[in-house]
């Protein structure tokens, strides 16, 4: 689906400007923490960014399920379905 | 470098009793366990006393939120510091170098944000005392506990259970010239393990400008570690030392970008307060 392509590159841009995310370690199972090195304080950050993008604030709760880059791509694309 | 940069050389203030002394008679034994559950008890029945009458009688006496945040917050200074020099009494000693920093070499904390390792129960205790108009970040589950709860109400301290928010008012209370208090290990050293600091407090300064005031905490023997019963008794009197380091401003470190820089500026912070422990 394009809207799915959509998120999985925007997930990925903010990744690697954001973040300092090497570009070839995304991979829609990467481990955000373990693989990526994203920390508490990148998570806020990221809330903050997809809120700027999608409009909607996305509850601590709701992010602190998340795990891998896949997981961030369904919360852009549920919050802006 | 500043001059506030320069004060390494300072001598030690000597506060509280005299240096540890082994006490290794039958006495001495009974006197550490007295001395556990001592510290314990007083620490319960002051929590206790002022939760019923100290703070709620403030919370209704000083009615401007203003005001009622900075008395509140000079009492649990007070508080802390009758509790040490209790402590005091029953064996508990401590070295203070560059300590306070008001009027001392380092320069005014306004404005700062105040690191420190983490490795006993007291730690708080000892830096509310020194820093008593500070902010800092309390369990948000405080909130609720009848003890505590009015006294980090009326204080205005900042509950840990928002990310977002707790940056966002950490970074704005700084801007308004407060001064912040932080364990960058988030919780106490496990006996055994290497605390790992987490970058907040590096980004909240970098954020609001702020310098950063390291503050390192030995305490020999270790007591009241992180899953230590309480009830163990050390097998010497406990020495602290609270020593303040030259600040650092992330300024000089995030010249590059935020994120990479805070990164380096933590390791150096871990290394700074996790040196020499001896």
């Amino acid at each position: 689906m394009n809207t799915d392509i959509d998120s999985y590159q925007y997930v990925r841009n903010l990744l690697v400007d954001q973040f300092d995310v090497p570009a070839d370690a995304i991979r829609p199972e990467a481990l955000l923490a373990d693989d990526l090195g994203i920390d508490s304080i990148d998570a806020v950050d990221m809330i903050v960014h997809m809120r700027e993008v999608t409009g909607e604030r996305i509850t601590p709760e709701r992010f602190r399920q998340v795990r891998t880059v896949q997981d961030v791509v369904d919360i852009v694309d549920r919050v802006l379905a | 470098m500043t001059a506030a940069e320069q004060n390494s050389s300072e001598p030690a203030r000597r506060t509280g009793r005299p240096g540890p002394a082994p006490l290794d008679s039958t006495a001495g034994r009974w006197l550490r366990k007295a001395w556990a559950v001592m510290s314990f008890t007083g620490f319960a029945v002051g929590a206790l006393l002022s939760a019923v009458f100290v703070f709620p009688v403030l919370a209704l006496l000083v009615r401007d939120p203003v005001r009622r945040r900075e008395v509140t917050r000079a009492t649990i200074g007070k508080l802390f510091g009758a509790f040490l020099r209790f402590m005091g009494l029953a064996g508990l000693s401590w070295d203070l170098k560059g300590l306070p920093v008001e009027g001392g070499a380092a320069g005014s904390a306004s404005g700062c944000v105040i690191v420190a390792n983490h490795p006993t129960l007291i730690d708080a205790v000892y830096l509310l005392w020194l820093f008593p108009g500070a902010d800092c970040v309390v369990k948000a589950a405080h909130w609720r506990n009848p003890i505590t709860a009015v006294a980090v109400r009326a204080a205005g301290y900042l509950p840990n259970d928002d990310d977002e928010r707790l940056l966002e008012a950490a970074v704005e209370r700084l801007q308004a010239g407060g001064t912040l208090v932080l364990f960058p290990q988030g919780t106490r050293t496990r006996p055994g393990e290497e605390p790992q600091f987490r970058r907040g407090a590096a980004v909240i300064a970098a954020r609001a400008g702020a310098d950063l005031l390291p503050v390192r905490i030995t305490c020999e023997p270790p007591v009241l570690r992180k899953g230590d019963p309480w009830f163990l008794a050390p097998p010497r009197r406990p020495h602290f030392t609270l020593e303040a380091l030259p600040r650092l401003s992330p300024e000089r470190w995030t010249a590059e970008g935020e994120r990479a820089g805070t990164v380096r500026l933590t390791e150096r912070l871990s290394e700074l307060l996790l040196e020499a422990v001896h």
